[in-house]
């Protein structure tokens, strides 16, 4: 009984006996044994079919088992807090009717510990102004060490007592922090406008710190959460460690997570605070009230904004790389009055431009910029997009004007 | 399948341990076929935690049903294309901005650098999987891979039926296609490690 019909790749494939047959062999010699029994001899067309059936089969990505045990112990963490949180209302009425003091109590204990707890790096930052035309890192016995070049690493070790500082990912010098066992080691890092750096926190968590920006951290998370806080804009790579969720203070929200990237802008001078989810999943809390404040629970692609001024908050979908194209030196942006756009721009560049008239300032304008250009070359382009025209005065400022 | 059963029903009665049997029993295959779907790693190590989570959490209302493994597939699947789409990707930029989106033949490349034990055909089929789309591969991995009937890839995927086989089979013929010229010499090898 041989076959010598059908003997092409396409009908092969779709053959569920030949698929069978080859499947049901182990070995080369007993598949080429079988194939010869059934076609008579072995040509290409039959080759191929089988070793493509053999191949796909063996069709696996490679995964460190490590890996898939710390993505199981997350799975049970996330499902723990999400199931906590539905029944968190529940419980809270029970307790208001049956120890409404005790709850009171618990309450205000944990709130002032928490306020307390927040002040401290909140109030390190407060010390410091953002000001100046180098980066500064301050160590934690106060001493303060400017960065020589603008785009640096600075890596902290996973004690926190060694920060390597890199420069195109090489190193130029070596800090120490002293350990102090009874006070934990407060680190900020101060970005000035016209700059951007990044930072390794001692977990791994990577932090880019865009221009005008002050990220302040304990060199070692010792605590039960990892906490920083942010004055500025940065982009969070964060670490996953199991148990232990990181948040990023800043004046207006705060944002909690466990492991994922997500943006966050709170500039002391713009109308919005935002934090834009590029993935994994984080809270935003607002701190507008004592008690109370409102959450909100972030999808990847969504973005949480919150108006400074009218105290209300927002989650819509966003364009998260129109967030995020800042770390390589991109300004994204759509739709964005010219006055937002320059602002932007005034902030990478430390430069002062002004707009002439404010038709031309509410022009929205979509397009991208390449921050790491000249700023003379990024005016000429703007300028040529909106059909206008700049200046460069004497005091090197720039103005735009439609005439 | 009476496994498959059994371990469901344990998920169902809140049996704590049948969850991560299945964690562990299907993560290999779903992580595969995450991978052939939308090759970004992290992206679908975020689906199949969220998948499970969900699982976890929904595990009372499930119905008894013998097919876990088509259940995870259609729900891993469903969960990525949520994720892709909430990443609005208008903008040309994005491929080269996010760091952790691989280009296809990347991983097939290094598959066939990593395993010299292939021979010169299986290198030349595997490259030709890797010039597959993305659709494509979800297809050939569903057919092949997992050996599933049409059927159930078309409820996976959400086509219908004769979709399903038109699907394969233009992948299959894109594979002989990438194949091509190169066959006839591929066979002399075949030959002579079996003569």
């Amino acid at each position: 009984m041989k076959e010598n019909s059908n003997i092409d790749f396409l009908s092969l494939l779709q053959d569920e006996g030949f698929i069978g047959l080859v499947n049901s062999c182990t070995h080369q010699d007993e598949l080429y044994l079988k194939l010869t029994e059934r076609f008579g001899k072995v040509i290409p067309e039959l080759a191929d079919a089988a070793d493509f059936i053999k191949l796909t089969k063996a069709d696996r990505e490679k995964m460190d088992a490590a890996e898939i045990e710390q993505m199981w112990r997350v799975i049970l963490a996330k499902s723990k807090v999400r199931n906590q949180a539905r029944q968190k209302l529940i419980i809270l009425w029970r307790r208001i009717s049956v120890a409404a003091a005790v709850v009171f109590i618990v309450a205000t204990t944990a709130f002032l510990y928490f306020a307390q707890e927040n002040n401290t790096l909140q109030q390190f930052a407060d010390k410091q102004a953002i000001t100046g035309d180098h980066a500064v890192v301050v160590l934690s016995d106060g001493t303060k060490h400017q960065l020589g070049a603008n785009d640096m690493h600075i890596e902290y070790s996973p004690d926190g007592s060694a920060i390597a500082l890199k420069n195109n990912e090489s190193e130029v010098e070596k800090l120490t922090n002293l350990k102090d066992v009874k006070k934990p080691l407060v680190n900020q890092v101060i970005v000035p406008f016209g700059q951007t750096h990044k930072v390794t926190l001692c977990d791994g968590t990577q932090v880019h710190l865009n221009s005008g920006s002050s990220l302040v951290f304990p060199a070692e998370f010792s605590g039960k959460t990892r906490e920083v806080f942010l004055r500025g804009e940065g982009y969070f790579d964060v670490s996953k460690v199991s148990n232990k969720a990181f948040i990023v203070q800043t004046d207006y929200l705060d944002i909690k997570v466990l492991g994922t990237k997500f943006n966050v802008s709170a500039y002391a001078d713009e109308h919005f605070a935002s934090t834009i989810l590029e993935n994994g999943s984080v809270v935003v809390t607002r701190k507008d009230k004592m008690i109370g404040n409102v959450q909100h629970a972030l999808q990847p692609g969504q973005g949480c904004f919150y108006s400074v001024e009218n105290k209300q908050s927002l989650v819509q979908e966003v364009d998260v790389n129109l967030y995020i194209a800042w770390i390589n030196g991109v300004f994204q942006f759509e739709e964005q009055p010219l006055s937002d756009v320059v602002r932007r721009i005034k902030k990478y560049y430390n430069q002062t431009i002004h707009i002439e008239g404010n038709q031309l300032a509410q022009t929205l304008v979509s397009g991208k910029l390449v921050l790491n250009n000249d700023m003379e070359q990024v005016m000429t382009y703007l300028a040529k997009a909106l059909g206008a025209k700049y200046r460069k005065l004497e005091d090197n400022s720039y103005t735009i004007s439609m005439n | 399948m009476r496994f498959e059963n059994e371990i469901w029903e344990r998920l169902i009665e809140g049996d704590n341990e049948a969850l991560q049997v299945i964690y562990q029993h299907y993560f290999g295959n779903l992580y595969t076929y995450g991978m052939r779907v939308h090759n970004d790693p992290s992206l679908i190590k975020d689906s199949i935690q969220e998948v499970f989570i969900d699982l976890i959490q929904r595990r009372s209302s499930l119905k008894a049903t013998g097919t876990i493994h088509l259940y995870l597939f259609k729900a891993l699947r469903h969960q990525i294309m949520q994720e892709l789409r909430a990443r609005n990707r208008k903008i040309e930029i994005a491929k080269s901005l996010t760091s952790d989106i691989s280009v296809a033949d990347s991983t097939i490349e290094q598959q066939i650098e990593n395993q010299e034990t292939y021979t010169t055909r299986q290198k030349v089929i595997q490259n030709a999987l890797g010039k597959l789309s993305a659709h494509q591969r979800e297809a050939i991995f569903l057919r092949f891979t997992q050996g599933l009937e049409y059927e159930d890839i078309s409820r996976i995927i959400g086509i219908d039926l004769a979709s399903a086989r038109t699907l394969v089979y233009r992948s299959l013929k894109k594979v002989k296609e990438l194949i091509g010229g190169n066959s006839f010499i591929l066979f002399l090898y075949f030959c002579n490690r079996h003569i």
